[in-house]
């Protein structure tokens, strides 16, 4: 796969804060890369750096083999992105707004604008100004504004804040499409791992600064979700309940909710079935009220659980 | 560039407080025109002396004695009956005539050209009055035959450089003619100059006006301007209003100087406060580019704001003055070059205009750099004004105290027309000092908003 976005052993301090320690990573051409982490660990920062708002202390940082430090203007013209919230010129008309970007970048013609705003479904309102549009249509129009050059990267941060349910479909199949299709390296920051779920291919995942995992979201699945299949069982006698299965078979069984309710969990390879543990308990005369299978941990308590190693829940 | 500069214009012109700075602007400057207007209307219209010289020697002579039937019995009255008497005899029919001060100081006060005239002698006096007001050629006779009376003396001295023959040369025969006027303000100034014999300030200006004088009426001028024109005296002259007007109204660059503060105020600091940006950031372009797009966008703007109001101030003051006096001369005397220098007033006027506007583009630098260093528009032309104002007053109280290295501060330099009048207290104030304390200046306003913008962290 052919490399879009390279940062290597990028540091950053603003102020004595250190935000970025020494992180690295790589895009590549037809992915969509999600960039995840907690508020305040250093994602908006690393993405100033890369398109040019903030200038790097030590690291190297290169969009398609080109140097942006060495060569700034031809490296951010494969550049497109949002940072930050998607702030245009209110006393301009969304057209007028594009137009402006139009005219630092190379070829963009009217056609091409026109184009770029059917696909963020702006038609309709393109020529009002943009004092009068709501948080998505300003979103909608900075995403139209990120994608206007054809850019080779397209780096959008937190994109989906303020788009409506429907919008924010439309945008991950705008942002899957343009990826896979136009062979474009799609970043996307977000803090939140069910939204990176269902667009990303890969997914980066840094917190106070610090790059903690880069994984194909499948791996992290697979990690999320373990090995074993989980069932919550809640029986007339909890206790009872547990000493029997804990005896019986080799499975790990354990009261939780202050025991009303026994948690076990059978590793996927074993033979015991929760049909077997059923027959048992009811065998020895244990009432059971009901089995529920647990969608054992979710991508969110991995990401949470991840993160929460590097300093917990507090803002770095 | 010249698109980054099209993009600055379409944001610049679509803003409100854009749009309200150019009507301030050309409101200011209909206002100051009908202000002046009126100004000088009133000036020429409420002159006590004004109403005397619009009368005919009946028409004066017929209101004092109206005034003393009204029972006026000042001895003063009487001798201005008298007057009158002496007018009718020379033979002057109008009160504005040149000569009518010639006759009111025999009469009046006794002497003719500065010499004392004794009461016996007054009728002969007269009787030469007569004649220099209305036959140069006799009057010289006449005077040269009574040469040994001191007041003809006197009055031959004057006509030492002979401006009676100086005037017959010229073919001016009516006394009404005002180039008579210009021929005795240059026997008096020929006078001074010689009395004096220095190099004093007052001396060198007496040159000036001098050598001005004298290649007007050498060149047969007529009406034209010189360095004085916008400091002199209104003399109620209906036809010197044009460019009375004209020459005063460079209090039009204050109100342009705070809109150009605002507008440079925010053309930076506004991209910050409003996020856009990190949207302007993003694109292929340097910073140091979008910097110098921005300032150009500046200057640019005000260029054309100082030609409209150019051209609005030159149309309406035509329209409210009559513009019959557009295309006169103005006239100077260059000290450096030692001969005078003539050129169209309009041009002179472009000039001066050019000088002004100097101002306007410091301090719109300073609103700039500003802009860029404190992203805040409300900081930046806040500080921009309290500059602008706080400076010149800062200067006045340093000039007052004497503390002379006020002339080093930016704000005693930023007026070239003042220091080109020589008008801004400060001894030896010299263009060139001038222009490099502004030179300065500019250069570290314009490196603190390219430093502050292009090394800045977004």
């Amino acid at each position: 796969m052919e490399t879009a976005l390279k940062i290597e052993h990028l540091n950053k301090t603003l102020g004595k804060k250190q935000i970025l320690h020494d992180v690295s990573f790589e895009t590549y051409k037809g992915e969509v890369f999600g960039f995840l982490g907690p508020n305040g660990a250093g994602k908006t920062t690393t993405i100033k750096i890369a398109v040019g708002m903030l200038f790097l202390d030590e690291g190297e940082i290169s969009i398609c083999g080109v140097d942006i430090k060495k060569n700034f203007e031809d490296a951010m013209s494969l550049v497109g992105g949002i940072v930050e919230n998607p702030e245009m010129y209110k006393e301009l008309s969304g057209m007028d707004n594009l137009k402006q970007y139009a005219r630092m970048r190379k070829g963009v013609d009217q056609e091409r604008i026109d184009r770029v705003v059917e696909i963020v479904g702006l038609s309709n309102r393109i020529n009002d100004k943009v004092k009068k549009y709501s948080l998505g249509m300003r979103q909608r129009l900075g995403v139209a504004q990120a994608i206007l050059h054809r850019p080779e990267v397209l780096i959008l941060d937190e994109p989906t804040n303020g788009l409506d349910p429907a919008g924010i479909k439309g945008l991950r199949n705008v942002l899957i499409r343009i990826a896979h299709e136009e062979n474009c390296s799609v970043i996307v920051s977000s803090h939140l791992m069910s939204e990176m779920e269902l667009m990303c291919d890969r997914v980066g995942i840094i917190a106070n600064g610090k790059m903690l995992a880069i994984k194909q979201i499948d791996e992290f699945k697979e990690e999320a979700f373990g090995n074993s299949l989980k069932y919550s069982v809640v029986t007339a006698d909890n206790d009872k309940a547990m000493q029997l299965i804990t005896s019986k078979f080799d499975v790990e069984a354990k009261l939780s909710g202050d025991g009303i309710k026994v948690e076990v969990s059978i590793p996927k390879e074993s033979d015991v079935k929760i049909s077997g543990i059923n027959r048992a308990l009811i065998e020895d005369g244990i009432d059971i009220e009901t089995v529920v299978q647990e969608e054992s941990r979710s991508l969110e308590d991995a990401f949470i659980q991840l993160t929460a190693q590097e300093g917990g829940n507090q803002i770095a | 560039m010249l698109k980054l500069i099209v993009n600055e214009y379409i944001k610049m012109l679509k803003r409100k407080s854009t749009i309200i700075a150019t009507i301030i602007v050309v409101l200011a400057c209909v206002g100051l025109q009908l202000i002046l207007k009126y100004t000088f209307n009133n000036l020429y219209s409420d002159e006590d002396y004004d109403s005397r010289s619009s009368m005919t020697v009946e028409a004066y002579e017929e209101s004092i004695q109206q005034r003393i039937e009204d029972g006026d019995v000042l001895h003063s009255t009487k001798r201005q009956l008298e007057f009158v008497q002496a007018l009718k005899k020379v033979g002057i029919k109008e009160m504005d005539h040149p000569c009518v001060s010639e006759v009111e100081e025999v009469i009046l006060s006794g002497s003719y050209h500065g010499m004392p005239v004794e009461e016996k002698d007054v009728p002969q006096v007269l009787e030469l009055i007569s004649y220099e007001c209305t036959d140069f050629t006799h009057f010289l006779e006449i005077a040269s035959e009574q040469s040994d009376m001191e007041y003809t003396k006197a009055a031959l001295n004057n006509a030492i450089t002979n401006p009676y023959k100086y005037l017959l040369d010229k073919g001016v025969k009516d006394v009404d003619d005002e180039r008579v006027q210009k021929v005795y303000d240059i026997v008096n100034l020929q006078n001074q100059i010689e009395s004096y014999d220095d190099n004093s300030a007052d001396t060198i200006e007496m040159i000036k006006n001098y050598k001005v004088t004298k290649y007007a009426l050498d060149n047969n001028l007529g009406y034209y301007i010189d360095d004085n024109t916008s400091l002199s005296m209104y003399s109620g002259e209906k036809q010197e209003t044009l460019w009375m007007v004209l020459l005063n109204s460079s209090s039009i660059f204050a109100i342009l100087s705070i809109c150009m503060l605002v507008l440079a105020g925010q053309i930076v600091a506004k991209e910050f406060s409003e996020g856009t940006i990190k949207f302007l950031l993003i694109n292929p372009v340097k910073r140091g580019k979008i910097i110098t797009s921005k300032y150009l966008t500046l200057v640019s703007m005000s260029f054309i704001l100082m030609v409209v109001t150019f051209v609005i101030n030159i149309v309406l003051a035509v329209i409210f003055n009559g513009g019959h006096n557009l295309g006169c001369q103005y006239v100077t005397y260059s000290l450096s070059k030692e001969k005078v220098v003539a050129y169209a007033a309009i041009l002179y006027y472009a000039k001066t205009y050019l000088l002004s506007f100097v101002q306007v583009i410091v301090y719109e630098t300073m609103a700039f750099a500003l802009s860029s260093l404190l992203r805040s528009t409300a900081a930046a032309v806040g500080a921009g004004i309290a500059c602008m104002l706080g400076g010149s007053i800062v200067t006045s109280i340093m000039m007052a105290f004497h503390i002379d290295w006020g002339r080093y501060l930016i704000f005693s330099n930023v007026d070239l027309q003042a220091v080109m009048n020589q008008t801004t207290g400060y001894i030896g104030h010299t263009m060139t000092f001038a222009v490099g304390v502004i030179v300065v200046h500019m250069i570290v306003f314009l490196l603190t908003a390219y430093d502050g913008f292009v090394r800045r962290e977004v």
